[in-house]
């Protein structure tokens, strides 16, 4: 493995918020203030997980210096992620429309290959060029999910706070822990991580909690009238968008979603990869 | 190789050897004569080197040497006593004599040593200084370099002045020995980037070198990279200025273009002009061609998409217009829009190589006649031509990345024609890891965006003023991976 890379915190963090943000795009079912509470929960739960281990790596130390067990048990956390990135793409490409998706079971899985295909080209890159064009990527997502959602924002309506029914908390604390896969790819990549690790992790769990909690509201400001209708009410809630009149702006929320989409399955495909890579070297040494 | 081999005392042997080695090519030139009671022979290369230099700086003198015991007493002499050029030096062997005597250098044999002395008379005709054709400037210098390395190194030296500019000659190429010069400011570039180049030309197998291209993917990395991570300039002062951040140039003889090392993305988007206007004007020229880039490469390719996959994103009006042109086109829209751009591009192919006289006609013919008749007769839609024409235009707004841009704008109509607007992002996905991954010698070619660097963006993003920017310091080697 090659532990000269190094990656910056502002690299660390938008890597793993890629997949967290995607995730959020394709939350289903019926959501509420509570459940920006919950999720805000279950981030801080898996970043109290996360710290034993990430004490290990303030240590110079890396995963090169993990067990076969650990290693093991993180490839199989990354794998299941990686499944479950694919499972979200599959059921929410169909409402975003990506052509093809809704053709059928072939469309599907075209629409599915292709991002697998471009997966494999992106993991082939490496690390380094990963985490750069992530930063990047990250930024110019943001940028248009803001504009998506303060748009959509023109169409809110606070009386949606009592419209929805409130969830219930441990339910949604349940649905939080289950979204928030990435923590394997963090234990992954934070040993990579330039020496500033605690703050990198620390200023990941913040932002993604903000993130969370802002996108989650907006949901419920702007599709609290129609969730028991809506399936995917973040992805509604951006389709809904609509500064002015005469122009839709829904199309920047199928670019960023089409690219969240493939970044965060490149994310836990390099982490897998970085796994493997050292499970294999463990095996023939 | 025979031009490996060592020079006789005999002179004649030396002579009836190089005969036999150029084939008694009829450019080289033997002027027997003796002198200082010495049997001699000048050698010329017949176009390379001026009769009236040789003359006054050889002829005359050489001809006035007092008697001398032996060849080896002439020479020494000759070295010695005699300035007869500011550039000597001596050849020991015989590709030495023809790589001197094929550069316009004077060689003079002596019967009994078995050393030949070269003399530099150069006197080939070469193109004078002049403007840049490819690098337009308004502001700045209006001389680029020519053909001649020696001329180029004079234009570098005039801008800087400083005994920190290192110029390093050396040879590249088995059969053309193209003279090549390594620069770089001594105190200001990474060590470990000037031994890696040198390195790299080392490596280097060429048999000659005929074009920045021969060279330039031995400075890169392996591997398929869309974007070059070396950059070329035509003009002496752009490279000056990369010079003082640290970079290293390699000039080239017989090309008037310099090859730089390490070049970075955003600088294609930066001219010697923003430095010369007003920093809010030239931060609002270099987001205009931020902009043009994304406009070359995406125009064709979103209008495409959203026409046939996403017409609901198109406000009513714009709609009724498009259906109105598109309706009657006998052409999908994606062939409409490929045709029109292989049109385009077969059209600027035969502009570049035609012959002047000719390139009126054809403007004439693909602009007006092929292009005004393909819209009237229905073949092309109006908006499809204005949409190709705009992104053309913007592709010309930065010359630097045209090969690119043409690729790219192709692969992303195909993307965008096949699966819309999701294939646009999947395929920009891919595009953008391909530009993160190129670097050379460790040079992230995404520097200052990423990794980023905020120092870097004073001079990416806007364009600070001349008297912050002069403060900074700045080397290229702040963009570094330590890795």
């Amino acid at each position: 493995m090659n532990s000269t890379i190094k990656i910056s915190p502002p690299q660390l963090i938008s890597m793993l918020l890629i997949g967290d943000v995607f995730a959020l795009f394709c939350l289903r079912d019926s959501i509420s203030a509570m459940t920006a509470l919950a999720f805000a929960a279950a981030a801080t739960l898996e970043f109290l997980a996360a710290l034993p281990f990430l004490l290990m790596y303030r240590g110079g130390r890396s995963i090169a210096s993990a067990g076969k067990i650990y290693l093991s048990v993180l490839l199989i956390f990354i794998i299941i992620r990686i499944f479950a990135i694919l499972s979200m793409l599959w059921n929410t490409g169909e409402i975003i429309f990506a052509p093809f998706a809704a053709s059928g079971i072939w469309g599907r899985i075209l629409v599915t290959a292709v991002i697998a295909v471009s997966c494999f080209y992106i993991v082939s890159k490496g690390i380094k060029a990963l985490s750069r064009a992530c930063v990047i990527s990250a930024a110019i997502g943001a940028l248009c999910v803001a504009v998506v959602m303060i748009s959509a924002l023109l169409q809110s309506d606070f009386e949606n706070f009592r419209r929805v029914p409130s969830e219930n908390f441990f339910s949604e604390l349940l649905r939080g822990l289950s979204l928030g896969g990435g923590i394997g790819s963090l234990l992954v990549f934070a040993g990579f991580s330039d020496g500033r690790i605690t703050s990198s992790v620390l200023w990941y769990f913040i932002s993604n909690i903000i993130i969370t909690v802002c996108i989650i509201l907006t949901g419920v400001l702007v599709c609290g009238g129609i969730m028991d209708i809506t399936d995917f009410p973040i992805a509604a809630a951006a389709q809904l968008s609509q500064p002015i009149a005469v122009q839709r702006i829904d199309s920047l929320f199928l670019s960023v979603f089409a690219v969240f989409a493939v970044f965060a399955a490149a994310v836990q495909g390099s982490a897998a990869k970085l796994v493997i890579n050292q499970l294999f070297s463990k095996k023939t040494s | 190789m025979a031009e490996n081999k060592t020079l006789h005392n005999n002179m004649e042997e030396n002579i009836t050897i190089i005969k036999e080695i150029s084939e008694n090519s009829s450019d080289i030139l033997i002027n027997r004569f003796t002198t200082g009671n010495i049997k001699c022979a000048l050698l010329f290369c017949e176009g390379m080197t001026s009769t009236l230099s040789a003359c006054e700086m050889l002829f005359a003198p050489l001809m006035e040497i007092s008697e001398k015991d032996s060849p080896t007493e002439l020479f020494d002499y000759i070295r010695e006593h005699l300035l007869l050029s500011s550039d000597q030096t001596k050849a020991e062997d015989l590709d030495t004599l023809f790589r001197l005597l094929h550069s316009g250098f004077g060689v003079l044999l002596a019967d009994g040593i078995n050393i030949a002395l070269a003399f530099g008379i150069q006197g080939y005709s070469s193109r004078s200084v002049q403007e840049p054709s490819g690098e337009g400037n308004i502001m700045g210098s209006h001389e680029g370099f020519v053909e001649t390395v020696r001329t180029n190194m004079s234009l570098l030296r005039r801008r800087l002045k400083s005994p920190k500019l290192v110029m390093k000659l050396s040879v590249l190429g088995s059969e053309s020995k193209t003279d090549i010069c390594l620069c770089y400011m001594k105190d200001r570039v990474p060590r470990e980037l000037l031994r890696r180049i040198e390195k790299s030309l080392n490596e280097t197998n060429l048999e000659a070198v005929l074009s920045t291209g021969y060279i330039r993917p031995f400075l890169e990395k392996k591997g398929f990279e869309l974007f070059s991570s070396t950059g070329i300039t035509e003009r002496p002062d752009v490279l000056c200025s990369k010079l003082i951040e640290g970079r290293a140039a390699i000039l080239i003889d017989g090309l008037p273009y310099a090859i730089i090392v390490p070049r970075l993305f955003c600088e294609s988007f930066h001219t010697l002009d923003d430095y010369a206007y007003k920093p809010y004007y030239a931060v609002f020229i270099r987001w205009l061609k931020y902009a043009s880039f994304v406009l070359a490469i995406l125009l064709p390719a979103v209008y495409t998409a959203i026409v046939m996959y996403h017409p609901e994103l198109i406000n009513s009006t714009l709609l009724m217009l498009l259906v109105e042109e598109e309706k009657n086109a006998p052409l999908s829209i994606l062939t409409e829009a490929f045709l029109v751009l292989l049109m385009y591009e077969v059209i600027r192919e035969a502009g570049v190589r035609l012959p002047k006289p000719v390139g009126g006609a054809v403007s004439i013919i693909s602009g007006l006649i092929i292009g005004d008749a393909a819209v009237k007769s229905g073949l092309v839609s109006t908006p499809l031509l204005t949409m190709t024409a705009l992104s053309v235009l913007g592709g010309l707004a930065i010359p630097d990345l045209n090969p690119q841009i043409t690729v790219l704008r192709f692969a992303f109509l195909a993307a965008g024609g096949i699966l819309g607007l999701f294939g646009v992002s999947v395929l920009a996905c891919m595009v953008l890891i391909n530009i993160c991954s190129t670097e050379t010698y460790g040079f992230p070619f995404t520097a200052p965006i990423s990794p980023f660097s905020a120092r870097g963006m004073t001079d990416t993003a806007i364009r600070q003023g001349m008297r912050k920017l002069q403060n900074r310091g700045f080397t290229v080697e702040e963009y570094k991976q330590k890795s």
